[in-house]
C-alpha cells in the first residue's frame, strides 16, 4: 500500500493542529455554527440525530493493521465500542464528543490517516475497486491514480466550497466493482497499446432524488492531460454549478441543464487556457507513487492450486461466496462478510477490529480493504491459509458465507442516528438478513443485490440494486418502497419503482415473493437478477407482490 | 476597516475612506451575479472587487483564479464581504491579493484569528496554487540530483576505495529473510520501518550516529533503487557530499513472470551475499 | 430556528460540547431527560421557547435548537407529534454493533 513520505506527515498534523485551533474559536463563540458548520464537515464531524459523528476518510479502501488496531482504540476510547463501515468504503464513529475530535484527530495522523473531505460540499473521499492490484481481470491498478487524486483534492483552496459534494470512483479492472457510473465523476483506468495508463471520463452519475447514469466525458485521456481536465470539469461546476436549491446543485443537474455537449465546450475552453503550472510533476509523482505501492506490495511468487475437496462443507461454501480470483496463482482474495444473519451490516465492534487487525497480520500481510458494500477484504491470502483464517473468522463472528447474496444487504445508518433519515434502515435489514438467510440456506438464490435506504438521498444506494428499499414517512409512519432492476457494474441502470410502499412488518414477504418470481422466471440458473427483471419486465413481480396477495 | 494582505502576513487598520474608495474605483462584482467572468475580462480596470455573499459559496475562488490567469499580476484583486479566517489561505491562494475586512468582522473573529489565518492552515498543498510552496514541486522540481550506478558497477567502487561505506536502507524483515550484500564496511540503517512501512524520522541522525560524515563516500542500495534514491536524496539534503545509489538494488527489478533477483540486482549479478 | 408552535411543544437541542440531546427545562437549565422538559402552552410560551434556543446557541451551549410539538391535551405526557422526534428521544432501536 501506499505509505505517507514526510511531507504528506506533516500535511495531517496540520491539518490535525488547525482543526484543534477551529474547535476552540468555536467554542470560544468566535466562530458560529453556521460558520463552523462546513468547517467540521470538512474534518468528516456532522452533528447526527443523537449526537456527533465522526466519518475517518480510508482512501480508496485501503488500510493496514495498524491502522485498523487505532481505529478499534478510537472507539472503545472515544465512541460506544463500535463503527460502522461506509458506502464509500470509510469509517464512521456515532458518538464522539466534539471536544474530543481533535484528540482523535491526533490518534488518526500517528497512524497516517485523516477525516479530511470526508463530509462537506467538497472532493469526498476518492473510492475505487476494493480489489486493485490483485484483481485478476484488472487492466491497470485503480490506486496510484485515486492516491494521485487526493493528493490533488486535498485542502485545494478552489474547490473547498463547491455548490453541492462531489464523489470521485476510480476503477482499472473489466468488471466495475467501484460503481464509476454512479458517481460525480467515473474514471476507467485502461492500458493503452504501449501498456501506458489512459483513462475513460464519465461524468454527471448520481443517486439521491435525481439518480442519474453518468454518462461517457471522454475517453482515452493520457495521465498529464487528466489532472488538468480534472481542474477544469471541477472550475466550470464552481462557477455555474446551482446554488440556489442544494437538490440541484450536483453536477450531474448542470450538465442536465447545459446538455453534455455545452459542458463539455465550456471545460474544453477553459482547458485551453488552464495554468498548466500546478501539473508540471504530475508524471514524476504519478512514478514516485507506483512505485511507493510497489515497494508496499509484498512479494508473491505463483504457488499451486489447492484442493478443496477434502475440507469440511462450511469451509468449501465460505471459499465458494467470500474468494474471488487473483492475479497471482496460488493466492486469493477473500472477502469478509460484515453481514451476519440478523446483524447490522457494516457494524464491527473494537474487539473485532482488533481481531481483524491480527488476522490481517497472519494471513494478509497487514493489510486489508473496505468495500462500498460495506464488507472487508483481504487482498494478500496464501490459498493454503485460506482455512485458518476462515476458523479464524469464524471465531469472531465474521465467517458469515454470504458476499454478493441477497443477505449481503447494503443500508445506511437510516433513522437509527442520522438527522436527515426519514425511516430506519437498519431494523429492516435485519428482518430481511434473518429470512433471507434462512432462504439462501435451503436454495441457491444466485447473486443479489439488496440495497436499503433510509430517505431520498439514498446514502444506501438503493437506486443501484437489483432489489432496491426506500424508507419513506408516510403520515408519521415508516413506509418502504421497493424499486427492482438497478445495478452499479459496467451496465449500470437505475432501479423502477415496483408500486405502493410497504408497512415494515411487510417488506419481508414482499422482497421473498420478488425472489420467488426471479426463481419462476429466471432462464435457468445462471440468468442474473437484473438480466431476467430486462427480460420479463415489472409486471410478474408487480403481479406477484400486490395481486398474489 | 482593516485590510489582509501579502499573502496573510500584513493585517493593518485603515479609516474607510482611503483604502476602501480605492477598492471603490475599480470593477466590483458579487459572487451572486451571474456571468461574473465575462464582466470581468472585458473590463480594463486595474482593480477588481469581488464580494462573497455568503462563507459558504466558493465561486469567488474560482472567479479570482481566471481573473489572476487572464489579467496577470499587475491586476489588484480584492475579497469583500463574509470570508472567514479559514478561508484566508483559499483566496491568496487562488489569486486575491487582498481581503477587505470590516471592523465587525476582525472583532468577531479576533485579530489573532485574522493574524494567524493562513499561518495555522498546512502551509503546503501538494499542487502548486498562487504563491503557495507546493509538495509535488518539493518532491520533483527541487529535487537534489544523486549519481547512480548498477550494482556491479558498484560493487567495483566499493572494492577500490579505501573508505567507502554500503549503506543498507532496507527493512528489518529484509535483511533477514532476504540476506544481505557481504561488504566489509556495511551498515543498515532502515529507511522506512517494517512492518507498517512508515518513513523513519530519525534516518539521518541514526546515519550520523553510525560514524558516516559528511565526506565518507556512501553507496546506498534497497531492493531495486527506490528507498534508496530517497534515503540518497534525504542525505544530500542534510549536507553529505559523496552519495551513489545502487539502481538495481539487491533484488532488481522483476521478471515478466514477476519474479526478482533474476533480472538485475546485487543477487543476480552474483556479487557475493550472505543469510543471517 | 423554525417559528412557534402554537399548540403544545419543549425546546431541545444538542449540547454544544458533547453533542448530546437536551431539553429546556423550568429550572432554566438544560436537561438529558425529557421529562424534566418545560412545557409551553399556546403561542406566548412557545415563542418565548424560541428565545431561549436563540440565547443558548449564542452563548455556545448549545446548538441545533429547535421546538418540538408534543401531542395536544392539557396533561404533562410529553410524546412528540413527529416519528422522527420519538425515534430520536428514544435512541437507536438496535443493539450496538455485532454480537460476536
Amino acid at each position: 500500500m501506499y505509505h505517507y513520505d514526510h511531507h504528506d506527515q506533516s500535511f495531517v498534523e496540520a491539518r490535525a493542529r488547525e482543526f484543534r485551533n477551529q474547535v476552540e474559536r468555536r467554542l470560544a463563540g468566535q466562530l458560529t455554527e453556521d460558520e463552523f458548520k462546513p468547517l467540521r464537515l470538512q474534518n468528516g464531524l456532522y452533528l447526527q440525530l443523537h449526537a456527533y459523528m465522526l466519518r475517518v476518510a480510508i482512501p480508496y479502501g485501503e488500510l493496514n493493521s495498524q491502522q485498523l488496531r487505532k481505529l478499534g482504540y478510537i472507539a472503545d476510547t472515544y465512541d460506544k465500542g463500535y463503527g460502522h463501515f461506509t458506502t464509500r468504503q470509510n469509517i464512521q464513529f456515532n458518538w464522539p464528543k466534539l471536544v474530543d475530535t481533535p484528540d482523535i484527530l491526533d490518534h488518526l495522523a500517528d497512524v497516517q490517516m485523516h477525516a479530511i473531505q470526508t463530509s462537506g460540499n467538497c472532493i469526498r473521499n476518492v473510492t475505487s475497486d476494493p480489489f486493485a492490484g490483485v484483481a485478476a481481470d484488472e487492466f491497470i491498478d485503480p490506486r496510484p491514480v485515486s492516491e494521485l487524486m487526493r493528493q490533488w483534492s486535498m485542502l485545494h483552496p478552489e474547490f473547498a466550497f463547491l455548490p453541492r459534494k462531489f464523489k470521485f470512483a476510480v476503477t482499472g479492472a473489466a468488471e466495475d466493482r467501484a460503481a464509476i457510473k454512479f458517481h460525480d465523476i467515473g474514471i476507467w483506468a485502461k492500458a493503452d497499446a504501449a501498456g501506458e495508463p489512459v483513462f475513460d471520463v464519465y461524468v454527471g452519475g448520481g443517486q439521491g432524488r435525481t439518480p442519474r447514469v453518468a454518462k461517457l466525458f471522454e475517453s482515452a485521456v493520457p495521465l498529464i492531460e487528466l489532472m488538468p481536465l480534472l481542474d477544469a470539469m471541477l472550475r466550470v461546476y464552481n462557477l455555474h454549478g446551482r446554488r440556489d436549491n442544494k437538490y440541484k446543485a450536483r453536477i450531474k443537474i448542470l450538465v442536465e441543464e447545459l446538455g453534455l455537449e455545452n459542458y463539455r465546450d465550456e471545460v474544453r475552453a477553459e482547458l485551453a487556457n488552464i495554468d498548466r503550472a500546478p501539473f508540471v510533476s504530475v508524471e514524476g509523482e504519478y512514478e514516485r507513487i507506483c512505485n511507493a505501492f510497489e515497494e508496499g506490495t509484498p512479494e508473491m511468487s505463483p504457488e499451486e492450486a489447492i484442493d478443496l475437496s477434502a475440507t469440511t462443507p462450511a469451509f468449501k461454501r465460505w471459499v465458494e461466496s467470500n474468494v474471488a480470483a487473483h492475479r497471482v496463482q496460488g493466492w486469493a482474495i477473500a472477502q469478509i462478510s460484515v453481514k451476519p444473519k440478523g446483524g447490522i451490516p457494516g457494524d464491527v465492534t473494537g474487539a473485532q477490529m482488533r481481531a481483524l487487525a491480527d488476522l490481517a497480520d497472519h494471513y494478509s500481510r497487514g493489510e486489508l480493504r473496505i468495500t462500498h458494500r460495506q464488507n472487508v477484504v483481504f487482498p494478500y491470502v496464501q490459498a493454503t491459509d485460506l482455512e485458518a483464517l476462515y476458523q479464524g473468522l469464524s471465531a469472531i463472528g465474521l465467517g458469515e458465507d454470504n458476499i454478493g447474496e441477497a443477505s449481503d444487504i447494503i443500508a445506511c445508518p437510516g433513522l437509527d442516528y442520522c438527522a436527515l433519515a426519514t425511516a430506519r434502515s437498519i431494523p429492516v435489514a435485519q428482518e430481511l438478513s434473518t429470512m433471507l438467510r434462512a432462504r439462501e440456506a435451503a436454495d441457491d438464490l444466485g447473486p443479489i443485490s439488496l440495497n436499503i435506504s433510509g430517505c431520498i438521498n439514498a446514502c444506501g444506494h438503493h437506486h443501484a440494486a437489483n432489489i432496491g428499499i426506500l424508507g419513506l414517512n408516510k403520515a408519521e409512519k415508516e413506509n418502504y418502497q421497493i424499486t427492482l432492476g438497478g445495478r452499479s457494474d459496467e451496465r449500470a441502470s437505475v432501479g423502477e419503482i415496483l408500486g405502493p410502499g410497504f408497512a415494515q412488518d411487510d417488506v419481508p414477504g414482499a422482497v421473498s415473493k420478488i425472489i420467488d418470481t426471479y426463481l419462476r422466471l429466471r432462464a435457468g440458473e445462471q440468468e442474473r437478477f437484473p438480466d431476467t427483471y430486462a427480460r420479463v419486465g415489472k409486471e410478474p413481480f408487480k403481479e406477484a407482490v400486490y395481486v398474489g396477495a | 476597516m482593516w485590510v489582509l494582505k501579502d499573502q496573510g502576513a500584513s493585517l493593518t487598520h485603515h479609516d474607510d475612506s482611503s483604502e476602501g474608495a480605492a477598492a471603490a474605483s475599480g470593477l466590483r462584482v458579487d459572487a451572486g451575479e451571474p456571468c461574473l467572468d465575462e464582466q470581468s475580462f472585458a473590463n480594463d480596470t486595474n482593480c477588481v472587487t469581488l464580494n462573497f455573499p455568503s462563507s459558504h459559496d466558493g465561486r469567488g475562488f474560482s472567479f479570482a483564479r481566471r481573473v489572476r490567469r487572464e489579467r496577470g499580476e499587475g491586476v489588484r484583486i480584492i475579497a469583500t464581504g463574509n470570508l472567514l479566517p479559514d478561508q484566508a489561505r483559499m483566496a491568496f491562494q487562488c489569486g486575491f491579493s487582498e481581503i477587505h475586512l470590516t471592523d465587525a468582522l476582525v472583532e468577531r473573529h479576533g485579530e489573532v484569528a485574522w493574524r494567524t489565518a493562513t499561518t495555522t492552515a498546512p502551509d503546503a498543498l501538494y499542487t502548486k496554487s498562487g504563491k503557495a510552496p507546493s509538495i509535488w514541486d518539493a518532491r520533483h522540481q527541487h529535487r537534489v540530483k544523486v549519481q547512480s550506478l548498477t550494482s556491479v558497477e558498484a560493487h567495483e567502487e566499493l572494492q577500490k576505495s579505501v573508505n567507502a561505506v554500503l549503506l543498507d536502507v532496507r527493512t528489518s524483515a529484509e535483511w533477514q529473510f532476504v540476506g544481505r550484500p557481504s561488504f566489509e564496511r556495511s551498515v543498515g540503517i532502515q529507511w522506512q520501518t517494517f512492518p507498517y512501512g512508515s518513513e523513519n524520522p530519525n534516518f539521518v541522525t541514526e546515519v550520523a550516529d553510525a560514524g558516516l560524515t559528511q565526506e565518507t563516500p556512501i553507496f546506498l542500495i534497497c531492493r531495486s533503487g527506490v528507498r534508496s534514491l530517497a534515503a540518497a536524496e534525504a542525505l544530500k539534503e542534510a549536507g553529505y557530499k559523496d552519495l551513489t545509489n545502487v539502481s538495481d538494488g539487491f533484488e532488481g527489478a522483476k521478471n515478466a513472470a514477476g519474479r526478482r533477483g533474476i533480472l538485475n540486482g546485487w543477487k543476480a549479478a552474483q556479487l557475493p551475499w550472505n543469510q543471517d | 430556528m423554525p417559528a412557534a408552535l402554537t399548540t403544545k411543544a419543549i425546546l431541545t437541542a444538542n449540547d454544544v460540547r458533547n453533542g448530546d440531546v437536551v431539553f429546556w427545562t423550568a429550572d432554566q437549565v438544560w436537561s438529558a431527560s425529557i421529562d424534566d422538559a418545560l412545557i409551553g402552552y399556546g403561542k406566548e410560551e412557545t415563542n418565548a421557547l424560541v428565545d431561549e434556543g436563540a440565547r443558548a446557541e449564542a452563548a455556545n451551549t448549545v446548538v441545533g435548537a429547535y421546538l418540538v410539538a408534543l401531542q395536544p391535551g392539557d396533561t404533562l405526557a410529553r410524546i412528540p407529534v413527529k416519528m422522527r422526534e420519538v425515534r430520536r428521544l428514544a435512541g437507536p432501536s438496535i443493539d450496538f454493533a455485532q454480537a460476536a
